[in-house]
């Protein structure tokens, strides 16, 4: 044994030849990269081609060239598809950060045991499929469900009142979906907070307001970015939600692809619609980005 | 100086007590801080003195008692109206600001104007050498600077007290005495009353005009840093301030400040200086520094002679640490100078002697 661990020269060729690999800055099957290998094998066929495929395909469909694009640009259908489909996601945003934002500071704050049940329930809506979320506020906002009924009872009348297949169900249950990810991602930051830093704030004379507003937000920006992003653009490009609890009479963008892909076959058109969404979500998500680094 | 000018205040607890459920956290605290007074509150963890500081502090409601600041009773003011500076442990810079913005932030909150506010900080920063880098974020800052921009932002406004709690205990070992030196000169130019809180007893003796020992949620004695060295009025005091070698014996009566005899289990008869009355029916412990032992026969009447044989060289560089055994069993450490290294070797019988004004006796608690 003690013989073969000095560094004798190699005598067999197979070993003289092995001897140079182990010389280099490192083997190639060492190298960090690698580790990208089983991502990309998933990300490039089931997201990176079809999303190729997408775009390419709103350029080469009939008649190709800009003619979709064109099209899209002088609907007025397509605008205010657009408008309404923006304003809901601010909407829902705007909702959930509200909701969201009092849910985790209470959790933080909370003893253990109502802690544990209030972060319970975010994860546990969180395994409920969103098809299964959306037909329950079907039957519980939607005709002669409990909400209407209790309504009636109250002696308001309901008649008038759509609060499913109309942009209220939608937000409802938009801000469902939202909620649990505006809080687990502010929740995420403030579990990192120091504690000392709202106490020493107090010491110096800040009240409980001031605290809130000069040294407790700015510590949770990036959160509560980090939860707008995820809920802005997950709304506003959704797709399952509307088509359950909104009305055909006002879609939402997601809506309008999906009936030109799906009930028109008209995949010329759908896709340069899917091509706008993508290019105004990356807008959305630069601006977004912009605003949690300053 | 150019900030609200606030004098340093008193501050005085009475009989203040907490309760955690059925535990008392710190009961029966008296305790008053002349204005411009240094006091230190020293004990280990648990026990009780970041509680109190808490409650100064307005962290914590006390189940009874009360605390005043200068005229006002604040035992239940909310923290941000009782006009304070503090320092913690771990800096609590506010990260997303600024030094200056962290500087400025009690200016702004006392309404200064923009000129008042640059000036005072600028002098704060200046006052703990920081003035180049007030505009850096805290992350780009060591931990001592961040801990000096703390200092700044805790007195930038002539609070009437400032608290610290372990401000130094987060820095490395060089850092904290040149720190220690630090808030000494600051406290010394700018006359606050302050409280400090730490385990440390070095801090504590370098730093304080009193200190407080406190044990088990309650005060254990009080008293400049050498009264609390040199007469510690019980076991607790004199372990945790310093080291001590205790031998048990049966006293003379011994009154208060004067010397007398006590007799050890093997008839011999030693002397020392009672820092508290022990009564003659007591068990007294005899408390010996080992820095105040030397080697060889007493030197004059006054000295106690003890004779050990040594079981225990350890070398500390600056000195050695010797460790005999006497014929009851107890044991006695003390310093060995490098001069004296060839005088000693383990299993030596040796003669030590201790002054008597330097054997400290008080009762033992049993």
């Amino acid at each position: 044994m003690t013989a073969t661990m000095t560094p004798a020269p190699p005598t067999t060729s197979q070993e003289n030849h092995r001897v140079p690999w182990r010389h280099r800055q490192g083997a190639w099957w060492a190298s960090p990269a690698l580790l990208y290998v089983p991502a990309l094998a998933l990300m490039v066929p089931v997201f990176v081609i079809p999303t190729l495929v997408m775009l390419s395909l709103s350029f080469t469909s009939e008649p190709g060239g800009l003619h979709w694009y064109v099209q899209a640009f002088q609907s007025d259908l397509v605008r205010a598809v657009l408008i309404r489909s923006f304003a809901i996601a601010f909407t829902v945003t705007a909702i959930s950060l509200l909701i969201g934002l009092p849910y985790a500071a209470i959790a933080r704050r909370a003893p253990r045991p109502i802690a544990n049940v209030l972060y319970g329930a975010i994860a546990a809506s969180l395994f409920f499929s969103v098809i299964v979320r959306a037909y329950a506020w079907l039957s519980i906002l939607g005709h002669g469900g409990p909400v209407q009924l209790a309504l009636q009872w109250l002696g308001i009348d309901t008649d008038g009142l759509r609060l499913v297949n109309s942009p209220f169900g939608v937000v409802v249950g938009m801000v469902q979906y939202g909620v649990p990810f505006m809080v687990l991602a502010i929740a995420d930051v403030m579990r990192r907070t120091d504690d000392n830093l709202e106490r020493a704030a107090a010491t110096l004379g800040s009240g409980p307001v001031h605290r809130w507003i000069h040294v407790k937000l700015p510590m949770l920006k990036p959160g509560i970015v980090a939860g707008v992003t995820i809920v802005f653009v997950t709304t506003l490009g959704y797709y399952i939600i509307p088509a359950i609890l909104g009305s055909p009479r006002e879609m939402m963008i997601g809506e309008l692809i999906g009936s030109q892909v799906g009930t028109t076959l008209n995949w010329g058109y759908g896709s340069a619609l899917a091509s706008i969404l993508l290019v105004l979500t990356g807008l959305a998500l630069w601006l977004l980005n912009l605003l949690g680094r300053k | 100086m150019t900030a609200t000018a606030t004098h340093a205040a008193r501050l005085e607890l009475s009989d203040l007590k907490k309760l955690y459920g059925d535990i008392a956290a710190v009961e029966q605290i008296d305790l008053t801080v002349e204005p411009g007074e240094f006091v230190t509150l020293l004990g280990p963890s648990g026990s009780g003195k970041s509680t109190t500081l808490g409650m100064v502090a307005g962290f914590e409601t006390p189940t009874s008692g009360t605390i005043r600041l200068g005229e006002r009773d604040i035992t239940r003011l909310v923290t941000h109206k009782r006009n304070l500076g503090m320092v913690f442990q771990g800096y609590a810079l506010f990260p997303h600001m600024t030094v200056f913005e962290n500087v400025a932030f009690p200016m702004k909150l006392r309404k200064a104007s923009k000129h008042q506010t640059r000036t005072a900080v600028g002098e704060a920063l200046e006052a703990v050498s920081l003035g180049h880098l007030a505009d850096r974020k805290p992350s780009q800052l060591s931990g001592g600077q961040q801990q000096r921009v703390a200092l700044a932002r805790a007195f930038v406004h002539r609070p009437p007290i400032l608290l610290m709690d372990e401000p130094l205990s987060a820095l490395d070992k060089a850092l904290r005495t040149q720190m220690r030196d630090e808030i000494r000169r600051l406290h010394r130019e700018l006359g606050t009353t302050v409280l400090f809180v730490t385990h440390d007893q070095e801090e504590a003796l370098s730093l304080s005009d009193r200190i407080v020992v406190m044990c088990d949620g309650r005060i254990s004695q009080v008293g400049t840093p050498t009264e609390m060295y040199e007469s510690p009025q019980n076991e607790f005091v004199s372990g945790f301030l310093g080291a001590a070698n205790f031998l048990s014996g049966t006293p003379e009566h011994v009154a208060a400040g004067t010397v007398g005899g006590v007799r050890l289990g093997n008839g011999q008869r030693v002397c020392g200086r009672a820092t508290v009355d022990v009564p003659s029916g007591c068990t007294a412990r005899i408390v010996l520094r080992p820095e105040d032992g030397q080697l060889g026969g007493a030197p004059s009447p006054d000295w106690n002679e003890f004779r050990v044989t040594l079981t225990e060289l350890v070398y500390l560089g600056e000195r050695i640490k010797a460790t005999g055994k006497l014929e009851s069993g107890e044991e006695l450490s003390f310093w060995v100078s490098h001069h004296q290294a060839g005088q000693v070797a383990i299993g030596r019988q040796l003669v030590l002697s201790w002054p008597h004004r330097r054997t400290v006796l008080i009762e033992s608690p049993a």
